[in-house]
């Protein structure tokens, strides 16, 4: 069950966790278009939707590959793509969260076990949940010039601010989203068994 | 027309798309992000994608008129939010759309020459050319649905809402795990773990019309994004 712990990631490891990433991305844009016409879901929702849907892509990954760094590369290429798009200080923030995620993984075959998959995949989402706020503690003034130039109302932007300054709003929503995750994980954990273990595609 | 994407390096196009995002996330200029878009719909139509370039850029009008009257007039529902995104989206997208017109192997052959490892070099690859296949993938399996009567309607689909996700996802990464293993096993065949220096069929070299390019995106770049 283990023995590809600990070995490089093989031509067919990358192939695999590329493919699986793309389709989070995609329902990760699905769920931001969606919820982006309610601001209020959108800032408390939108990472948990993620976690719950993504967790599904992220076990297959996880089952298939098997090996030490995949958190890792998924929170870096998340915080890539995040650079890219003009939030380049959160590179380091996502760096950082997916070095978390990753030392939560510690051991031998954790990327095989439902219990440690789900915290894992937990601090990952609460990451995505907290970085929301990043902005806001890095830059407020510069970030709200942008964002209001960008589409945001006030009273949008004061919820925002209201989520990175007041420590109870924080707590909720990164509840909300680790919850949210964790279902995704049993969800997902659910479906691995009915449709790839049995078929083979996954041990 | 499309004959003159042989002449584009795919750096050239990788550099124009990270500019283009670059300066759609940094520009607060409406007109400036317009123009800006106008001229990478120029290029496309030079390039011979002028239907998907004139398409693209009616849906950027439409959500920067949405923007626009949304805060105006404070609409509240659809968000201001909602356009914002399409609109910040929709120049990005331009030079995507060049970037999929290129041969894998010319854009293979280009990336290879960036001073990127061979690993992250493969996941971009895989990316660029993965997106477009799930998105049809995607279609398929809504097609195949619909036939089935799995989305006969909104309320079967909310009354049952982890099924239908199951039968979405469920083919949905069959698909994508069956081709992932299928792009594998055709790059090691084609030699892609061996150490040895590769060579392409497709030359790759950043010519005269390449550096004109990048240099004119970069400097238009810094105006829009500072005015």
């Amino acid at each position: 069950m283990g023995k590809n712990q600990g070995q490089k990631l093989s031509i067919r490891d990358i192939m695999s966790v590329a493919a699986m990433m793309i389709l989070s991305f995609i329902v990760t844009m699905i769920i931001g278009s969606i919820t982006l016409p309610f601001p209020m879901l959108y800032l408390y929702g939108a990472a948990a939707l993620d976690g719950f849907f993504g967790a599904i892509f992220f076990l297959v990954a996880a089952n298939r590959v098997n090996k030490h760094g995949l958190l890792f590369i998924w929170a870096a290429v998340y915080g890539l793509i995040q650079g890219i798009m003009g939030y380049a200080f959160l590179i380091p923030y996502f760096l950082i969260v997916g070095l978390l995620a990753e030392l939560s993984m510690i051991g031998t075959n954790t990327y095989r076990t439902p219990l440690r998959n789900g915290i894992g995949w937990a601090i990952n989402s609460i990451g995505n949940f907290v970085g929301t706020a990043v902005p806001l503690w890095w830059a407020w003034e510069s970030y709200q010039e942008m964002a209001l130039q960008s589409g945001f109302t006030e009273s949008t932007l004061n919820m925002q601010y209201s989520i990175a300054t007041k420590p109870v709003l924080l707590l909720l929503g990164c509840v909300i989203t680790a919850v949210l995750a964790v279902l995704g994980v049993l969800f997902g954990q659910k479906l691995l068994k009915k449709h790839f273990q049995k078929s083979g595609i996954l041990e | 027309m499309k004959r003159n994407l042989n002449r584009i390096d795919g750096r050239t196009v990788l550099f124009l798309t990270v500019a283009a995002c670059l300066v759609s996330f940094l520009s607060t200029n409406f007109f400036a992000h317009a123009l800006y878009t106008i001229g990478f719909v120029i290029l496309l139509c030079y390039y011979g994608i002028m239907g998907k370039a004139i398409g693209t850029f009616a849906v950027y009008i439409l959500a920067l008129l949405g923007l626009i009257f949304g805060t105006r007039y404070n609409i509240k529902f659809p968000s201001p939010l909602l356009f914002s995104m399409v609109y910040k989206l929709v120049l990005p997208m331009l030079p995507i759309y060049l970037l999929n017109q290129i041969p894998a192997g010319k854009l293979t052959a280009s990336i290879r020459k960036l001073p990127i490892s061979k690993k992250v070099m493969l996941v971009l690859i895989v990316m660029l050319r993965f997106a477009p296949t799930v998105v049809q993938e995607f279609r398929n399996v809504s097609e195949a649905m619909r036939v089935r009567g799995f989305l006969s309607g909104a309320v079967k689909v909310l009354r049952h809402p982890l099924n239908t996700l199951e039968y979405a996802v469920v083919p949905m990464v069959f698909r994508a795990l069956t081709i992932a293993d299928e792009l594998s096993v055709s790059a090691i065949v084609r030699g892609i773990e061996s150490p040895c220096k590769k060579e392409s069929y497709h030359k790759s070299k950043i010519g005269i019309r390449d550096t004109i390019l990048m240099i004119a995106c970069t400097a238009a770049g810094i105006v829009c994004s500072i005015v």
